[in-house]
């Protein structure tokens, strides 16, 4: 009996410990500014203000802000196409050279894995400028395509790498009896191997989503003007710069997690399964 | 561990195929991080301050030298260090405490294993100013640190003044543990599988042989997550280094110079004083000792044989 | 072909696209900003397309302004104009980035005859090298401001003028348990910023310029911690034994940035702020305190003049000044030829007069957002009194403004490799983790070897 008991004490320290900070900033964004400075943990008169201010699309708001709040529904539809492109990329070109390792046996092939995760462990302040000057000779920037481009080069070396592993643990037997039916490598992969795998790639694909939703650094080199600002970019204009209320700010952390929290509760149990698998196989 | 052995699936003369379907992932690697590093190792050989456009010239190892020679980037060497250290080790200990939990079974499991996803899901910008909020002078978290201090004072008869943020102390830790935070669900994710690939057998057979449950963890859980281990202590020690976004909005490298991490200081030297020569050279040293050390974790991988090449 | 350009181009080179794809070129005045009240920028700048015909294309740029104007300028992306704050002026004259403007103010008599209504410390901060490359956005100074009720109740008709008094006076407030409208004791009287930030740290420079310290001889060399009677030490000291010591000066000073809001939570009986927030902290909209007395009053009225300004406190009763910095629009080095003279059009609406000889755009900052302005004549203005004494003392404004300095060393080029050294070296001394003596002579060890570097 105590035992069962001591697990849900267990349970509940860890619920706390992984919801607490978020919960604190979900009930800031429901105050109304003067009850920020009380040290408050619940909204004693909770108001929608600060969400009102990201969808007043009405006329020019003399708040402080309501200028890039305006801009808030444009921003997340740019993360949406920047994040599905990225997601795409990731796991045609994740799952193609992932296969090879997993499967193909072929020189070099360590050779091409260390260099999958020496490119991870390069810091973003290093390749930022060069980076830049190349989006620029490219005519890329202020594109969605600079974006893209920049951020399935971070995630791609651990899409490969999760990938390779999940797909290791894949029996063998069922490619060889597609080989004997006929099959090439290549019709084996699509017909036989990726349907099987579809768990690690729905993980990997919401995996390099969220990543690319929720970057930064390069989002802001890259981006000028609201035609590819993703909303992270946007975010933190209010942060940075303006002295924005942190009730505010705090409802737009709110809306800027919704979608990525969303996605993981919808694949949760497949992101678990996928990300998991690869390391166990 | 499945030990795969494919040799008899494709003959070794196919080398061509496997190349080519790792061609567009090394064409975009190559094009948009291989080059920049090339760009940018080129410059770090140089003397290039923007202020000085009329004084770039090729000097070697200079930059190297000078940085290798100043105490800022020592100190910054050890803060990283210390920040790094404690963050992988935190990381593995909660996740494991978490994936522990997971791995029993309980009516709400479902929910904690929705909820363990949250962290995860936030994006590094909006993480900062979560943890600003929360440990700012008004934050729900700098009360609750500020009131367990009164209660260590009182039931000691201490008299420790709670400066919050504005002690180094506080400051440094509280990176550490708002980073530690968010890194906890992926590394949860791949203990919990590790975990439950554990054949069941070796535990009943423990328990019939009477080993306490610690026994039962150190002898059996553990030796079968080593390989999981590495695996989140590659990540996390990488991630440590680069710590940037959190300390950018979170101290500002302040209090004195307590969360001078090294990425901080790369970014100074790049967009404070605008020496890309230098900037470029102390990205290449973070590089080289992530690296360096992503190397070791691999041969202790490839040591227990735990990676097919 | 330099090496600068060989290294910016290199990149291009080597995938062989020396060829640029660039897209095709704007046909207004290109114009670019930090994110500050873009909608009203732009209603500004419809007013100008109205009057002149002539078309701006502007945009807001996002995060931080100075680093991603450094990619801007690095990757040579067209532009004609600019925001230029006086912390990276210097830096970016050095870098090439900016391009004079004396041809075109000797062309053009009446902006001209602007230049001699501006305030010398923002005259200086728009000049380098003898030459003048900006025109004001705007500008301000740092003022010492104390809650006037909460001094009352605490026994005092006026604040102290020197820090000796201060520390008595501080104590005594503490003492006193003044309470904040929330009902909190206040704990901490002062709270300063002296948190680390690029733009920061500027209260270092108030207390030192009230006290008429000179940080740096005319050569820019560092005078401290020798400078006459030890000011700079003095002071330091000061800050660390109220944090340390007596408990006056709240730690949070080491972290806390939005010294605003902090203000008007009517936490705080002394501080330094921007001028320009007096409006705001006396604001009910934004201000408990001035709420929580206005309703205490049983007032209607917008503003309460619940905090007040002052002189800066400083060691000896006579000293007076303080600190005062400058936003300038400047033309870029890559103003192109064809649109050189309306984008000076668009700098002169801006920074100086409009088409009907109004200084428009500053008036007009000054009347929605209370921004600070750079000319003399505008401290005479009818509109600008009378907003002023709704929530400050236009004399103490005319007093104050006749003592203000920029930073003396802002226009070195080494100034920006001297600004991430003190700041965690100050903090340091603050923390107690040195003397005040060793921090400042650290510093000035440092500035010595930058000079040397430099030259």
């Amino acid at each position: 009996m105590w035992r069962r008991a001591s697990l849900y004490i267990y349970a509940l320290v860890a619920v706390v410990y992984l919801t607490l900070p978020f919960a604190w900033v979900t009930a800031v964004s429901f105050m109304p500014e003067r009850e920020v400075t009380q040290q408050r943990w619940w909204p004693e008169e909770p108001t929608m203000g600060n969400y009102n201010l990201y969808f007043q699309v009405d006329g020019r708001s003399a708040d402080v802000g309501a200028a890039i709040a305006r801009q808030f529904p444009r921003a997340i539809v740019n993360s949406l196409i920047i994040g599905t492109a990225v997601m795409l990329l990731n796991l045609t070109c994740g799952s193609l050279a992932a296969y090879a390792l997993a499967r193909l046996p072929f020189r070099g092939n360590l050779l091409l894995l260390l260099f999958y995760l020496g490119s991870r462990s390069v810091p973003g302040v290093a390749i930022m400028i060069p980076m830049y000057l190349l989006m620029r000779s490219y005519g890329l920037l202020d594109t969605h395509l600079s974006v893209i481009l920049s951020h399935t080069t971070f995630t791609l070396p651990f899409t490969i790498w999760i990938l390779k592993g999940y797909f290791q643990t894949v029996p063998l037997d069922l490619e060889r009896a597609a080989r004997v039916d006929g099959c090439t490598p290549l019709g084996a992969l699509v017909r036989v191997f990726l349907p099987v795998t579809t768990p690690g790639l729905v993980a990997v694909g919401i995996f390099a989503f969220i990543a690319s939703w929720g970057e930064f650094l390069f989002a802001l080199l890259f981006t000028t003007t609201i035609a590819s600002r993703p909303v992270t970019v946007l975010a933190s204009d209010f942060a940075q710069e303006l002295q924005v209320p942190f009730t505010v700010i705090a409802a737009g952390g709110v809306l800027v997690i919704l979608l990525p929290l969303v996605l993981s509760f919808l694949f949760q149990r497949l992101i678990i399964q996928g990300i998991g698998g690869s390391v166990t196989g | 561990m499945t030990v795969l052995n494919p040799s008899h699936l494709m003959s070794r003369t196919r080398d061509a195929l496997p190349l080519l379907l790792n061609l567009p992932a090394v064409i975009l690697l190559l094009a948009f991080i291989a080059y920049p590093i090339g760009i940018s190792f080129w410059m770090s050989l140089h003397r290039y301050n923007l202020r000085r456009p009329d004084q770039v010239y090729f000097h070697g190892l200079d930059n190297y030298a000078t940085i290798l020679a100043s105490s800022e980037f020592w100190n910054a060497l050890w803060i990283s260090l210390y920040f790094t250290f404690m963050a992988v080790l935190l990381v593995i200990v909660i996740a494991m405490a978490i994936a522990l939990l997971l791995h029993e079974s309980f009516r709400g499991r479902g929910v904690v294993r929705a909820l363990l996803l949250i962290p995860w899901a936030i994006p590094g910008v909006v993480n900062g100013l979560m943890w600003v909020g929360l440990l700012g002078d008004y934050g729900a978290f700098n009360a609750m640190l500020a009131d367990s201090v009164a209660v260590v004072n009182y039931l000691f008869g201490l008299d420790i003044v709670y400066t919050g943020m504005a002690s180094p102390f506080v400051a440094l830790n509280a990176a550490i543990g708002a980073h530690v935070w968010r890194s906890v669900p992926f590394a949860c994710i791949i203990f919990l599988a590790a975990i439950q690939a554990i054949p069941t057998e070796q535990y009943r057979a423990a328990r019939v042989d009477g080993a306490t449950s610690w026994n039962r963890f150190r002898f059996i859980t553990l030796p079968w997550l080593y390989h999981a281990v590495l695996v989140v202590a590659i990540f996390e020690t990488m991630n440590g280094f680069r710590a940037f976004d959190l300390i950018y909005a979170l101290t500002g490298g302040g209090p004195g110079d307590a969360t001078h991490v090294i990425a901080w200081q790369t970014y100074k030297e790049a967009f404070a004083r605008l020496d890309f020569g230098g900037a470029n050279a102390y990205s290449y040293l973070i590089t080289v000792i992530t690296m360096t050390l992503a190397v070791i974790y691999i041969r202790l991988l490839y040591r227990r044989g735990l990676v097919q090449g | 072909m330099t090496r600068r350009t060989f290294l910016q181009s290199s990149t291009a080179a080597g995938l062989g696209l020396m060829a640029r794809c660039s897209p095709a070129p704007s046909p207004g005045v290109i114009f670019k900003g930090w994110v500050y009240e873009p909608d009203l920028v732009r209603e500004n700048l419809d007013y100008f397309e109205q009057q002149t015909g002539i078309t701006v294309d502007y945009n807001a740029v996002s995060g931080n302004y100075h680093d991603k104007m450094v990619a801007l300028h690095v990757g040579g992306a067209p532009m004609e104009c600019c925001y230029v704050r006086d912390d990276d002026f210097a830096e970016w004259v050095e870098a090439g980035w900016l391009r004079p403007c004396d041809d075109l103010l000797a062309a053009d008599p009446e902006t001209s005859a602007t230049t001699s209504d501006l305030f010398s410390y923002n005259l200086s901060s728009m000049t380098y090298g003898g030459e003048r490359y900006g025109l004001p956005y705007y500008t301000d100074f740092n003022i010492w401001i104390y809650n006037e009720p909460m001094l009352e109740a605490a026994g005092f008709d006026a604040p102290a003028r020197t820090l000796d008094e201060l520390t008595e006076q501080a104590i005594k407030v503490r003492e006193a348990r003044v309470r904040t409208p929330a009902g909190d004791v206040i704990e901490y009287p002062i709270m300063l910023n002296f948190r680390q930030s690029v733009l920061g740290f500027l209260d270092w420079w108030t207390l030192n310029y009230a006290s008429e310290a000179t940080l740096f001889d005319d050569d820019l060399n560092p005078t401290f911690p020798d400078d006459e009677d030890r000011r700079a030490e003095t002071i330091l000291q000061w800050l660390t034994d109220g944090i340390q010591r007596h408990r006056i000066i709240s730690p949070s000073s080491l972290t806390a940035g939005q010294m605003r809001d902090h203000v008007a939570s009517g936490r705080q009986v002394y501080g330094i702020l921007n001028k320009y927030d007096l409006e705001y902290v006396n604001n009910r909209r934004n201000s408990a305190a001035a709420d929580d007395e206005l309703k205490r009053r049983g007032s209607d009225a917008q503003h309460a003049k619940v905090y007040r300004m002052a002189p800066v406190p400083s060691i000896s009763a006579e000293q007076n000044g303080t600190l005062g910095w400058t936003r300038m629009y400047c033309l870029t080095s890559r103003c192109r030829e064809d649109r050189m003279q309306d984008a000076w059009e668009l700098m002169k609406f801006l920074g100086a007069k409009d088409a009907a000889g109004e200084y428009y755009t500053a008036r007009r900052w000054f009347r929605l957002r209370g921004l600070g302005f750079a000319y003399r004549s505008l401290l005479d203005d009818p509109v600008v009194i009378d907003q002023t004494e709704q929530w400050g003392e236009i004399e103490k404004v005319r007093e104050q403004a006749r003592y203000v300095r920029p930073r003396e060393n802002i226009k070195a080029p080494w100034f920006p490799d001297f600004k991430i050294y003190y700041q965690p070296e100050i903090q340091k001394v603050l923390l107690g983790q040195q003397s005040a003596r060793d921090g400042l002579g650290k510093i000035a060890q440092r500035c010595r070897q930058l000079i040397a570097d430099w030259s």
